[in-house]
């Protein structure tokens, strides 16, 4: 399952520079790729409208070659794990897990088995009765996840997934996110601000910079032949600083 | 997914939402005005400024304004005390303290009317202290800023109160690092960033101050060009049948009205931009560091001038109350209650709360729904339309219906042909309460709705939930707490209505007499004891409404 987004351009003010201007790439199947840029260049956008949260004024959004771009959020079929998670507080851990399956009409029992399932697998067992404001950081980022993989999504797109946790847990959920990915397969977007934690989860990088793609390629690719100086002072700027958000 | 869509949000139900506000800010607050509108302009020019320059009306007027006026600066000097009190001390008694700031809010206006006449007249409590020195409160234009000052007193408290919490604490330790003292960092950091608040605050307290009716009809004595306010004057014009008279002195009224809802608006747009320049705000309540608190003595001196303010605000009248009801014994107390007409006026009073609480249910949740989740053209507009009833005297919108459903109103004629009464049966009154209580359930789900954010709704659709599902299972758990607290303030407010009722009820005994306009009788004949006994019961209720307010701030926390 490949995402492919053609001329996306979104505004959101009628004066002053669009969020999205012109936005074309391809995250290719069953790998990783990170859309990397600074704050205000329109990733979360970008990744909104894949998902169908955001419309864009202009452009295609496909899936495996399908345009979705009419399609609604609804059945498109993606994973979306939120910045700040968006948990619902008024359920428990396993409600929340269970509610996509449920609004989907899987009876209770297959969906409680399933939840119980991926929560399992997010190594949250146990968890399932409590609260989500009674879990860590960390522990809320899993439960998102198992959230997002409960309705056996086409793709995972990740706003930030990292973004709210500290250096340690980042590390630790980053290793995770890996294996994750090595077990499900499936074709993850990951929106970023951090160059490191981009190189070092994905295989694919996309630099977007004030709405545009100033460079598409592999880590490797962008460290060693960074497009004119704009990206070149970026990815370097945020090289030399840690990695706090 | 056409362009509608696009232009609103990726959310549900626009549509629904937009017809069913529609309607019903069209129906309760529009139609209404506009008749009133209408009337006006059947007046001439020179009609119009005869009647509303009368000295009988610039009298009232004055009174009116400069009254307000007073008790709302009264309310931001007192109110800037309890709020910050409240915000920066743990002390013992501070909870009781902040669940009772709402207490004037809660309480219908004419039991406040009544325990603070008699808290104030010549044998009351306090007035027998007071008017051998020469100081008359009760029957005297202090009297009317006493009782306005009640009234108004929760809106600079809960407008400045929460700023004061997310104030960020490094602003004010950043301060004292610089050098400056205790009451530089207040005046030069923490007060600017509250002056509009507080100004918020002012000006709401103000708007409510103007429209008071049910409280001044009791405590001012009601003498004309002496202690007579504007909305007094349009009732008893009404009551003259001088329909065109009562309208003018209305627009008047209705004008200053739209103005400070305006400004209130905006005001409050102010202190959003303001909170969102601060790259921090704390969550988790005021902790700077200790070297840089009040000393002791002041701590404890702002503590008690709080508390004494409210002592005598409110806890005071709210003892009195009860002190009144049962001064004739408990026999007396049960007997008030259960005879015919109050039991009457009992009924009456359940009726009108039973059709009117749902009926702002469902459309005060359509609305708010409408207002948090889409952006489109002409909101501020319905913004302030949802406002309007609660900063317009209640007696205008009592007014209002006459002039629509009235014996010479719009509709009186096709209103008589089929034999149906509105005006001064319960339908009217059923139409006044639902104007008086419009925004509480709108305004309270609101609140959540836009603290909370589209997470979850976004969340829920990502996942595969239609329109009614992410309504039933996601949005409407979430707002449950703010929404049963919007249902009982309404309820209370519904239930303790005295101004635009008493216009349009005619105050026929049995029949059309909900419970303040019983008290009020009772009160008029002399019948101290019954009147507190009747208005007890409202009292009670009052009191079950912050303990509701308190339960949802709790499971608000809790989240």
């Amino acid at each position: 399952m490949s995402v492919e987004v053609r001329n996306l351009a979104r505004r959101f003010t009628d004066d002053g520079p669009p969020a999205v201007a012109d936005v074309s790439f391809t995250a290719p199947t069953g790998a990783i790729t990170a859309v990397l840029g600074p704050s205000g260049a329109g990733k979360s956008t970008v990744l909104r409208i894949i998902a169908g949260l955001e419309e864009p004024d202009g452009g295609r959004v496909l899936l495996s070659g399908e345009d979705v771009t009419e399609t609604s959020v609804q059945k498109r079929g993606v994973g979306f794990v939120f910045q700040g998670y968006a948990l619902f507080g008024h359920l428990s851990v396993r409600e929340n897990v269970v509610f996509g399956p449920r609004v989907r009409g899987v009876p209770r029992k297959k969906a409680l088995a399933l939840a119980n399932e991926l929560l399992h697998r997010v190594q949250l067992d146990g968890l399932g009765d409590r609260r989500p404001s009674e879990l860590s950081g960390g522990q809320r980022q899993r439960v998102a996840f198992a959230r997002a993989l409960a309705v056996s999504p086409r793709v995972l797109l990740l706003d930030e997934p990292f973004g709210a946790l500290d250096a340690g847990v980042r590390l630790e959920l980053g290793e995770w996110l890996l294996r994750l990915h090595d077990e499900t397969g499936l074709t993850t977007l990951l929106v970023t601000h951090d160059q490191p934690e981009a190189f070092a989860l994905a295989g694919h990088v996309v630099v977007l910079l004030d709405g545009t793609v100033a460079q598409a390629g592999t880590p490797g690719e962008l460290r060693a032949h960074p497009k004119g100086e704009r990206l070149a002072s970026f990815l370097r700027v945020v090289r030399r600083q840690p990695a706090a958000s | 997914m056409s362009g509608a869509t696009r232009r609103h949000g990726v959310l549900p139900g626009f549509g629904p939402a937009l017809s069913l506000a529609s309607l019903y800010v069209g129906l309760v607050v529009v139609l209404p005005l506009a008749a009133l509108a209408l009337r006006a302009t059947s007046l001439t020019g020179p009609d119009f400024v005869r009647i509303v320059t009368a000295p009988r009306a610039l009298a009232a007027y004055k009174l009116s304004f400069g009254a307000a006026f007073l008790a709302a600066l009264l309310n931001a000097v007192f109110g800037l005390l309890v709020a910050w009190v409240l915000a920066r001390y743990r002390f013992r008694g501070r909870a009781l303290l902040d669940a009772f700031v709402d207490f004037p809010f809660a309480l219908p206006t004419a039991v406040a009317g009544l325990t603070l006449t008699a808290l104030y007249s010549g044998q009351g409590w306090i007035g027998r202290f007071l008017e051998p020195h020469g100081l008359k409160v009760a029957f005297a234009p202090a009297g009317v800023v006493l009782a306005l000052t009640f009234v108004g007193l929760p809106f600079v408290v809960r407008a400045v109160q929460p700023v004061l919490q997310d104030l960020d604490p490094e602003l004010e330790e950043a301060a004292g690092v610089l050098g400056a003292s205790r009451l530089q960092a207040f005046l030069r950091v923490v007060f600017p960033n509250l002056l509009p608040p507080l100004l918020t605050g002012f000006t709401l307290a103000f708007a409510r101050a103007l429209g008071e009716y049910g409280s001044i009809v009791f405590i001012s004595g009601n003498l004309p060009m002496k202690t007579e306010i504007a909305p007094l004057l349009i009732v008893t014009k009404l009551e003259q049948f001088d329909e065109a008279g009562a309208t003018a002195i209305a627009v008047v009224l209705l004008l200053a009205s739209f103005a400070l809802v305006f400004a209130a608006n905006t005001l409050q747009r102010w202190t959003r931009r303001l909170a969102g320049a601060s790259a921090m705000t704390a969550s988790r309540g005021f902790r700077p560091a200790p070297t840089l608190l009040e000393r002791p003595a002041v701590r404890r001196g702002l503590i008690a001038a709080a508390m004494a303010f409210l002592g005598l605000f409110v806890f005071l009248p709210l003892g009195s109350v009860f002190a009144q009801a049962l001064r004739k014994g408990p026999a007396a107390y049960c007997a008030a209650i259960t005879e015919p007409n109050a039991l009457a006026a009992i009924r009456l009073t359940l009726l009108t709360a039973a059709l009117v609480v749902p009926f702002h249910l469902v459309f005060g949740l359509a609305t708010a729904w409408l207002v948090a989740k889409f952006r489109f053209r002409g909101k501020p507009l319905l913004v302030t339309l949802v406002d309007l009833p609660f900063a317009v005297s209640p007696v205008i919108g009592g007014l209002a219906l006459v002039l629509l459903f009235g014996r010479r109103g719009l509709l009186g004629p096709f209103l008589a042909a089929h034999d149906w009464k509105v005006i001064y049966a319960v339908p009217g009154i059923v139409l006044a309460t639902i104007f008086v209580t419009f925004p509480f359930v709108t305004r309270e789900v609101l609140a959540v709705l836009e603290a909370q954010g589209n997470d979850e709704e976004e969340a829920a659709l990502t996942l595969g939930a239609g329109g009614w599902q992410t309504f039933f299972r996601v949005t409407l758990p979430k707002v449950r707490w703010g929404l049963l607290y919007g249902v009982v303030l309404c309820n209370a407010r519904a239930m303790g209505e005295f101004g635009a009722v008493s216009v349009v009820s005619g105050h026929i005994r049995g029949l059309t007499n909900t419970i303040p306009l019983h008290a009020e009788i009772l009160y008029n004949e002399y019948d101290l004891a019954g009147a507190f006994a009747v208005a007890s019961l409202l009292t009670f209720l009052a009191l079950v409404t912050l303990g509701v307010r308190k339960l949802e701030e709790a499971r608000e926390a809790a989240r």
